[in-house]
């Protein structure tokens, strides 16, 4: 749910990135032609992440991290350096790594392997118990 | 399992010189290493004995050059708190110094001093370490320590030594304790050179390193069984191997062959370079705070890791590419026996070489073989089975005979159990059917409470006897297939016994690519001048310019280290928790409120969905 759900945000921001980065383009005003390109490539990048989450891709995992990694220095340096940061991408970036982190989600995506099951664990079965 | 053969062995008439004679290791030590086993006496002759009085300050007591074992071993008394020590190299000036470190030089070149390191041990503890192995070296400043260059007048003093006489030495000791008969050789050096010869954790000057060889008697014949070497942070029965065990253990016909760590003389059985790692003294408080989180990081975040960061990586070089010591070698040994009844060996306490009041004792020497540095037993002297885990091992003839009588012990026990729960527990039904018939008569009201209790304490009784039978029968039938097994000659595996076994890090691992080698070498000194830099040109800036620069050196760090999806998820968590603080902090209400509504948005639809069903 929570893959699914921070791919979705993935394909989100890559089609608003692209429709900026078209509408710069489209506009003919030499001084947005680097900045249409900028989004244009970071759509096209973000777009192939979240497909690769929705598969549940490795490098798709790594890509979305070091985007969180990327945009969370920026947004905690900013806190702490210059008092404006944008909270409402820190809480996005955030709620990425917190969604992608677990074991569970890792081992879904091939990273970690599963950990050996506690058999010594108590029971509530009388068959069990001494 | 293996399948026991006409075991080697040598008649058990020997004497005890002829025993140690006949097991004698053969020690291959690394390209490089200037140490080699010696005499205590020639060692001695060449040393100066001192008393480090408790108000700080040391005294000499005979000077270099007077000293001999029998001058060694007068009886003196000192204040509690006084260190009886030896000095090898005694108090050097700055010209003396400077002529110990160029005649060192020299001296190397004569002997073409080959050793070369690389940079593995740098590459291989990531950012972190390399940060504190800086600080590590920094404490060498405050801590006591043995200058280094001490450790150039010892070479050349050893050398020397070597030059009027070229013997290798070991001390050999015979003895006996629980039916097993131990050869121990004591190998003594007269330097610890692994700090300022082979880039490891610290210098003393003398070093003592142990091997044994553990024996037993079968037909008027003395056979090898175990072999035990002084592997550094290993212990117990962890240090030793069967002699039959080919993975690890060399044999050179009936001898075993140790690979000697360079400078450190640690013992080990297969050549390589291993990895060692030495935690830095922490207090108290920071390693429980330590450990609470890193309980969180694992259990709580499910991160992997959290290991200590507060270590320090070394590599201990026993490559056994050099001087070989031993019988057929370059070089054979002459032997030294030894005894409680040596003097030397038992009447003296003190350190064997200087006291560099070093607090955590790294550079301080050791004491003789017999005592540890206060001056207590030693174990390995006074229980050199308990030291490789063989106080609970029986020699083979006699665990046949032992696991026999045990048996006979446990399945009389057995019969008397058949008879016994059949009838506590005929017992225990008569108790319960009278306790029953007593239901419905208030008048029976007090006997009915005290059979209750005594019926209670039976039932515990007879399910007790039915567990002992039942666990009896497993460990009846284990002690049969191990008789079995004994009697058909078939043995256990001779690894069965180790926990942790000392292993060489292979090469590969060892060794990272070039890239990340010369990163390594580099990235301490490069993140300083960052630093610097950014001081000079954004002072405004530097802090933040610092975070992202150490983000940048670790991150990149990764990718030549193959590291990057752990270090990535490393940095991601742990800049997710310092924005999930900063928008508690300033948006607790929100959060709360969502949380709330979340919850209660999650609730409602769990009893719907249970309603529906």
């Amino acid at each position: 749910m929570s893959v699914t759900l921070v791919a979705a945000l993935g394909l989100a921001v890559a089609v608003y990135s692209l429709t900026v980065g078209v509408l710069a383009l489209r506009s003919g005003h030499d001084d947005r032609l680097v900045d249409g390109i900028f989004h244009l490539a970071f759509g096209v990048g973000v777009l192939a992440a979240g497909l690769g989450a929705f598969r549940l891709r490795s490098w798709a995992w790594a890509a979305f991290m070091t985007w969180a990694v990327i945009g969370l220095t920026h947004q905690v340096l900013r806190y702490l350096f210059l008092g404006d940061p944008n909270y409402v991408d820190m809480a996005i970036n955030t709620f990425a790594v917190l969604a992608m982190s677990p074991l569970e989600v890792q081992i879904a995506f091939g990273l970690r392997h599963t950990q050996n099951v506690h058999l010594a664990q108590p029971t509530r079965n009388p068959l069990d118990r001494d | 399992m293996s399948t026991s053969h006409n075991p080697p062995g040598i008649p058990s008439t020997a004497t005890d010189l002829e025993l140690l004679r006949a097991f004698e290791p053969v020690v291959r030590f690394t390209k490089g290493e200037q140490f080699f086993p010696m005499d205590v006496e020639r060692y001695v002759e060449g040393c100066g004995l001192w008393l480090y009085h408790p108000d700080d300050h040391d005294q000499q007591v005979i000077a270099g050059g007077e000293l001999t074992t029998e001058r060694l071993v007068e009886p003196r008394t000192a204040a509690f708190g006084s260190v009886f020590y030896l000095r090898f190299i005694g108090p050097m000036g700055i010209e003396a110094s400077a002529r110990a470190l160029a005649g060192l030089q020299r001296l190397k070149r004569q002997q073409k001093y080959v050793f070369r390191a690389g940079l593995g041990r740098l590459a291989r503890g990531g950012l972190v370490p390399r940060l504190l192995d800086a600080l590590f070296s920094a404490t060498l400043l405050l801590r006591g320590r043995v200058p280094k260059a001490t450790a150039a007048a010892a070479v050349l003093e050893y050398a020397g030594m070597q030059e009027r006489e070229n013997k290798y030495v070991y001390h050999g000791r015979v003895a006996r304790h629980g039916g097993w008969m131990i050869c121990q050789y004591w190998f003594f050096f007269a330097y610890n050179n692994w700090r300022s010869g082979f880039y490891g954790v610290n210098d003393h000057e003398s070093d003592w390193e142990l091997a044994s060889v553990y024996l037993y008697e079968r037909d008027d014949r003395l056979v090898p069984e175990w072999v035990a070497f002084a592997s550094h942070d290993f212990h117990g029965a962890d240090l030793r191997r069967r002699w039959d065990d080919p993975s690890d253990l060399t044999l050179d016909g009936l001898h075993p062959v140790v690979h000697a760590g360079a400078g450190s003389h640690a013992s080990y059985f297969a050549p390589g370079e291993y990895q060692a790692e030495v935690p830095l003294p922490i207090p108290q408080r920071v390693k429980d705070a330590l450990e609470v989180l890193q309980r969180f990081w694992r259990r709580t975040l499910g991160q992997r890791g959290g290991e200590n960061p507060f270590r320090v990586p070394f590599i201990d070089f026993a490559r056994g590419d050099g001087l070989s010591v031993g019988p057929g070698q370059e070089r054979e040994w002459t032997p030294n026996l030894i005894a409680e009844t040596t003097p030397w060996v038992s009447e003296y306490r003190g350190l064997w070489g200087l006291y560099a009041q070093d607090p955590i004792s790294g550079e301080n020497a050791p004491a003789g073989p017999m005592y540890n540095r206060d001056g207590s037993p030693r174990p390995s002297w006074f229980d050199p089975l308990g030291f490789a885990g063989l106080d609970r091992v029986p020699p083979p003839p006699l665990e046949l005979k032992m696991l026999d009588a045990d048996r006979g012990t446990l399945a009389a026990r057995q019969d008397e159990l058949d008879a016994l729960v059949p009838r506590e527990a005929e017992a225990l039904q008569e108790r319960a059917t009278r306790l029953e018939s007593m239901e419905g008569n208030p008048h029976l009201a007090r006997q009915h409470e005290r059979l209750a209790g005594q019926v209670a304490e039976l039932a515990e009784k007879v399910k007790a006897l039915r567990r002992e039978r039942s666990e009896n029968e497993a460990v009846l039938e284990s002690m049969t297939r191990r008789l079995e097994r004994q009697r058909a000659g078939r043995r256990e595996h001779p690894r069965a016994h180790i926990r942790h076994a000392a292993q060489p890090v292979p090469p590969a691992q060892m060794r990272f690519s070039r890239a990340a080698e010369l990163f390594a070498a580099v990235s301490l000194s490069l993140l300083l001048i960052g630093v610097a830099a950014l001081v000079i040109f954004a002072p405004d800036q530097a802090l933040a310019g610092v975070v992202v620069l150490l983000i940048a050196l670790v991150v990149g760090e990764s990718i030549l280290r193959a590291t990057f999806v752990r270090t990535v998820n490393r940095v991601a968590v742990i800049l997710a928790l310092v924005a999930t603080v900063i928008l508690v902090f300033h948006f607790w209400k929100p959060v709360l409120l969502a949380g709330l509504i979340g919850l209660a948005v999650f609730l409602l639809l769990q009893r719907i969905r249970e309603l529906r069903a």
